[in-house]
């Protein structure tokens, strides 16, 4: 598939090559009373695969809608390639692959008329590239896309996007009900099609693996804060485990501050800390502790951790052991 | 027999650090011989399903480690064994192993004679020239 | 271009399915209002109701339909990202998308509509006379239908805060509706459709543009969609206040009514007709003394019985003659044929065309024209008839009989229907004079059965003139031309007892005046005093003073001028007279539209300083308010979002939640709080 892609990166007169591709400046949603997403400020360069990660219901989605120009937000505002989101000209919208939450698709159609209908609004189509992806995926180019399963309506979806041949990816929980095969198949395209010089991915996701496997960047979302926007290793480092033991019952939580999880067993308290300052020791001895760990986590952990709710309500076991 | 890496997720080991690992201790027992090509990076990104910026990153490792070197225009080859690992680091790594192996040993009943020996008899096959540096 | 197309045939493709259901469904239904649905002469054709009904609402509601698919399934969260997210202006899709609506609906109507206009125009079809101008009426609502398109657009767009608004363009769809229903001409027919659906695609053409999730809409839309629910907003309230208002006064007022009669003895009474207070009709004196002889009547079979034959003259010309219905080119075919009440007489139908002045018979069985009937009798349809009946056709006064009379401007002639027989020409005016009127004077003899035509009665100018059955003059009364003038519903009466006649009628033109009373002399025709008795109104007892201060409260400044408006344009003056006779409801009236301007004025100004609007829409939603009272309030809640506010971290003040400053002290909002938690790193 590899000559099928196209390396030049276009840029329209004005932009700068070293602007970010993704800009958010204190972007603000509300519904109703309530802010969804609250004062997100992020920036995201040209080339990589930045992950957008956070619990259903974290703002992810609505901020990938805000920067697509699609919800107004309350406040802030937002640059794609260069322009503003509220008014992205048709040409830059050419330019970005979007796949929204469930792929939708027109039922009624096949693959190939699909690729018909969608093939009049670009026009710099890649007909091989669409057709190559299909068969990725082994769908029936004869299949209805209504009659489709999840994971070949993704693989539809995906080459009706990737055809188009964006420079900039923004994919909302592609990964959202496919099954094992093709979430793979779906983490190939994906990679493929950051072959091509200068393109970016956004993804958002609850795949952990899928994620650890291809993000260069996270974006961590935080019941509508974010709160984590690094390189990938930077994340790796940052979040750790410190595990304190002790000779009787475990003390209340000492504060630490990036505290994020902390898990109550008998001798031992588990805590689960951002931006460890990596004096173990020091926070040992203020706790009371007999002895003293750290510990790397795995990527799952680190990001459960951001998740979660914070202090001592973390483990169920806590609020059990607070009851007896 | 050409090296074949592999890699989970969900580990607290990074990814790219599992990559180093791998090929670190495949050139240090001497299933990967030095002058061998490393897959490229495009390639083994697609095999393992990673971002190639991980490999890349890996490699790079590699190279700045001494294990691997990269021939501009050719790729990456695992070079002419040097010191891969500092002293102590060796003697911390095999201390790791042994514990590892007389504590299973142990658990399992084997006597004392008989672990000694089955020892002998497995360094004794052990081939010390494979990865030793050529002149 | 080309992305417009496409998306016009996707659309097309992805609802033909329904496009076709519909195209059968109307085929279906005009089939049976041609052929089963109405029975008689005006009921099976363009004209008839049911086919009038399938075009009025059934078009409309085919739009609506149409342009409610071609958005629906595409109005929801994902499949409206995969729909907009693409490299060409929104409006282009509005535009494919709302052609798709259109070209489905016109054809889905249009096709069954030309196939039954072709089936019309074939003879023996229908019993009745065809012309090509007969389809325009449908035409016309086949073009006002397609109002119905961007209204199933916004219906299924619009994000709304309430159903109300939701539905609110249905209304505006109605109004377009009506005034196509209106019109006089189809030219303004036409014009009201273009107008109505420019006004409405425009509305839904800002709404599509603003996105589902909306965006805020641009001055424009927000005008358009403005203009397009106000109807909705003001007929609500007004209907609501209306209801409250009934349900406020639960008591019926009593209309009652009362004329002047005429008895066999010769005597002229007022006849109070029965009413919601009282069930008998009574009989008084013309100075309102009861009459002690009569006091035992009190149903209508013994008010016949004692009445005295009563004969209606016309005024003028044009007044009785039946072509005065034919004012709108929409409603009746009277522009084309002039259908008789005796249809059902031999298993004939016949028609009056105007054009070639004759009368034509067609066979009810085959539907074929059986030929014409003119002053030269029958003609068979397959010769060429030529003569004509002169000047204006009057009518046929008691056609449902099979000899019946006919009145020309130009003559009188009794004519045998059933037979297709010319039997007489009863009486030709002077060359310089036109008649007005001619009927047959019936005496209602012990019981109804018994009729015996007398004399004829022809009015001509000023003059009445009494002519035996056959057309021998018997005697001739001048009117004094003023009197003529002045009075309408002229009829003459002529009791027996004593032989008395009368003249009577109402003075002036809008039926409220006076009742007018002249006895004429029977031996010369000499006119004698005129009489005027003091009409007492069938005006209800006045509401309860909210009710019409409800109204005013309703209307406020630009609804009342709408309401006097259409007074001034339709009203035929009761109203007019029932407000002005009473005082306290027009002072009701105009205290509720102050309350109602002063609060409506009030409430959008300070919502919109509230929602931190700039100085001039806040003064122009301040004016709205006050000159629609409730209404423009309501109407701004409606297309104008007004942000949150939440208390300020700086001042305390609430501040909008849109402005990145505080307007009041110029703080930022507060970050979210950190917690030590972050790893900001930048990529890259």
């Amino acid at each position: 598939m590899s000559e099928m892609v196209s390396n030049s990166v276009r840029k329209s007169e004005g932009e700068s090559g070293n602007e970010p591709v993704i800009v958010a400046d204190k972007l603000t949603r509300y519904f109703g009373r309530k802010a969804v997403v609250h004062d997100l400020s992020l920036s995201i360069p040209r080339g990589g695969v930045t992950a957008f990660l956070g619990r259903n219901g974290s703002g992810k989605t609505t901020t990938i809608r805000m920067l697509l120009g699609m919800l107004e937000p309350t406040r802030g505002s937002s640059r794609l390639l260069g322009h503003d989101s509220r008014n992205l000209p048709p040409e830059t919208r050419a330019r970005i692959g979007y796949m929204a939450e469930a792929h939708p698709l027109y039922g009624w159609m096949r693959p190939a008329q699909l690729a018909d209908f969608q093939r009049r609004f670009y026009p710099r189509w890649n007909q091989e590239l669409f057709e190559a992806i299909v068969a990725h995926f082994r769908i029936d180019s004869k299949t209805k896309a209504g009659q489709l399963s999840r994971g070949q309506r993704a693989g539809v979806s995906l080459g009706l996007t990737l055809a188009a041949e964006p420079e900039l990816l923004i994919l909302d929980d592609p990964a959202l009900g496919l099954d094992p095969v093709a979430r793979r198949l779906l983490l190939e395209t994906m990679l493929f099609y950051t072959r091509g010089k200068g393109r970016t991915i956004l993804f958002s996701s609850h795949q952990l693996d899928d994620v650890e496997r291809v993000a260069d960047h996270v974006a961590i979302l935080d019941h509508a804060i974010l709160r984590a926007s690094c390189p990938m290793e930077v994340f790796r480092g940052r979040v750790r485990e410190v595990v304190l033991r002790f000779d009787g019952q475990a003390p209340p939580t000492p504060s630490v501050p990036g505290l994020l999880r902390t898990q109550r067993f008998e001798r031992e308290l588990r805590l689960t800390v951002a931006n460890f300052n990596g004096h173990a020791q020091e926070l040992a001895a203020r706790a009371g502790a007999a002895a003293v760990e750290e510990n790397e986590l795995g990527f799952q952990d680190q990001v459960l951790a951001y998740m979660g709710d914070r202090g001592d309500e973390s483990f169920f076991l806590n609020s059990l052991r607070a009851e007896a | 027999m050409p090296l074949r890496i592999v890699v989970a997720t969900g580990s607290s080991v990074p990814i790219y650090r599992q990559v180093v690992e791998q090929v670190r201790l495949a050139a240090a027992t001497g299933r990967a011989k030095a002058g061998d090509a490393l897959p490229s990076v495009r390639t083994l990104a697609e095999e393992l399903v990673v971002n190639p910026n991980t490999i890349a990153k890996a490699y790079g490792e590699l190279v700045r480690e001494g294990i691997a070197e990269a021939q501009p225009g050719r790729g990456v080859f695992i070079a002419a064994k040097r010191s891969v690992y500092s002293r102590a680091e060796r003697a911390r790594r095999v201390e790791g192993a042994l514990e590892e192996f007389i504590h299973e040993a142990v658990c399992l009943g084997m006597p004392e004679e008989e672990i000694r020996a089955l020892f002998e008899k497995r360094l004794s096959r052990a081939d010390f020239k494979q990865g030793e540096d050529k002149p | 271009m080309n992305e417009f197309l496409a998306m016009a045939w996707k659309d097309v493709r992805e609802h033909l399915k329904w496009a076709a259901l519909l195209t059968l469904a109307l085929a279906a239904a005009m089939a049976y209002a041609l052929h089963g649905g109405g029975v008689g002469a005006s009921g099976s054709s363009f004209f008839g109701e049911s086919f009038l009904m399938i075009s009025a609402v059934g078009f409309p509601l085919a739009g609506g339909l149409m342009g409610f698919l071609v958005v629906a399934f595409e109005s929801r969260r994902d499949p409206w990202a995969f729909l907009i997210h693409r490299p060409v202006p929104r409006p282009t899709l509005f535009w494919g998308k709302i052609v798709a609506g259109w070209a489905m609906y016109f054809a889905a109507a249009g096709l069954p509509l030309a196939v039954a206009m072709l089936w019309l125009s074939r003879p023996g079809h229908v019993a009745q006379p065809f012309f090509w101008g007969m389809a325009l009426p449908s035409v016309a609502d086949w073009l006002t239908g397609a109002a119905g398109v961007p209204v199933g657009m916004l219906l299924a767009l619009r994000p709304a805060r309430w159903y109300g608004s939701r539905v609110a363009p249905v209304a505006a769809c109605f109004i377009v509706g009506l005034c196509n229903f209106a019109a006089r001409e189809f030219w303004q027919s036409a014009l009201e459709a273009a107008v109505g659906i420019s006004l409405l695609t425009a509305a839904a053409r800002w709404v599509f543009v603003a996105g589902i999730s909306p965006y805020p809409l641009n001055g424009w839309g927000r005008r358009a969609l403005a203009v397009v629910i106000l109807p909705a907003i003001a007929i609500g309230l007004f209907m609501a206040l209306a209801m409250a208002g009934s349900f406020l006064d639960p008591e019926s007022p009593d209309y009652s009514y009362h004329r002047i009669g005429f008895l066999k003895d010769g005597r002229v009474v007022h006849i109070n007709y029965p009413s919601a207070r009282r069930d008998e009709l009574q009989l008084q004196d013309l100075d309102g003394k009861p009459l002690p002889d009569l006091a035992s009547v009190h149903d209508y079979a013994t008010l016949n019985e004692k009445s005295a034959p009563t004969i209606a003259l016309a005024r003028q010309t044009d007044y009785f003659s039946i072509m005065a219905n034919a004012t709108s080119y929409r409603h009746g075919s009277y522009r084309f044929f002039i259908p008789l009440q005796n249809y059902w007489s031999g298993g004939m139908v016949w028609y009056f065309r105007p054009d070639i002045a004759r009368f034509v018979v067609y066979d009810q069985m085959s539907s074929n024209l059986l030929g014409s009937l003119g002053p030269d009798g029958f003609v068979p349809a397959d010769r060429e008839a030529t003569a004509r009946f002169p000047g204006v056709y009057l009518g046929t006064p008691q056609e449902s009989k099979t000899e019946s009379l006919v009145t020309f401007t130009g003559g009188v002639y009794r004519v045998d229907f059933q037979a297709r027989k010319i039997l007489a020409t009863l009486y030709v005016p002077p060359k310089w004079e036109t008649l007005a009127s001619a009927n047959e004077w019936v005496e209602v003899g012990e019981t109804r059965t018994v009729e015996k035509v007398q004399s004829l009665v022809v009015m001509q100018g000023t003059r009445v003139l009494m002519l035996t059955k056959d057309g021998e003059p018997i005697r001739m009364i001048d009117l004094p031309a003023e009197f003529v003038k002045t009075t309408y519903g002229l009829s003459l009466c002529r009791t027996y007892e004593p032989d008395r006649y009368f003249v009577s009628g109402i003075e002036g033109q809008d039926w409220t005046g006076p009742f007018v009373l002249m006895e004429v002399e029977p031996a010369t025709g000499q006119p004698g005093e005129i009489r005027r008795y003091k009409q007492e109104m069938p005006v209800p007892p006045p509401p309860p003073i909210y009710v019409p201060g409800a109204i005013g409260f309703a209307a406020a400044p630009a609804g009342m001028a709408l309401y006097a408006a259409l007074i001034a344009v339709f009203g035929r003056g009761d109203w007019h007279n029932f407000w002005r006779q009473i005082d306290p409801v027009m002072t009701a009236l105009i205290i509720g539209m102050a309350i109602s301007a002063l609060v409506g004025g009030l409430a959008c100004a300070w919502r919109a300083r509230r929602g931190g609007m700039a100085r001039g829409p806040t003064i122009a939603w301040g004016v709205a308010g006050a000159w629609l009272g409730v209404v423009g309030w309501l109407l701004m809640l409606c297309v104008e979002d007004v942000p949150l506010r939440e208390k300020c971290p700086g001042c305390g003040k609430p501040r909008l939640i849109t402005r990145e400053r505080c307007e009041h002290c110029a703080a930022a909002f507060a970050p979210p709080a950190m917690d030590g938690s972050e790893v900001f790193v930048p990529l890259g």
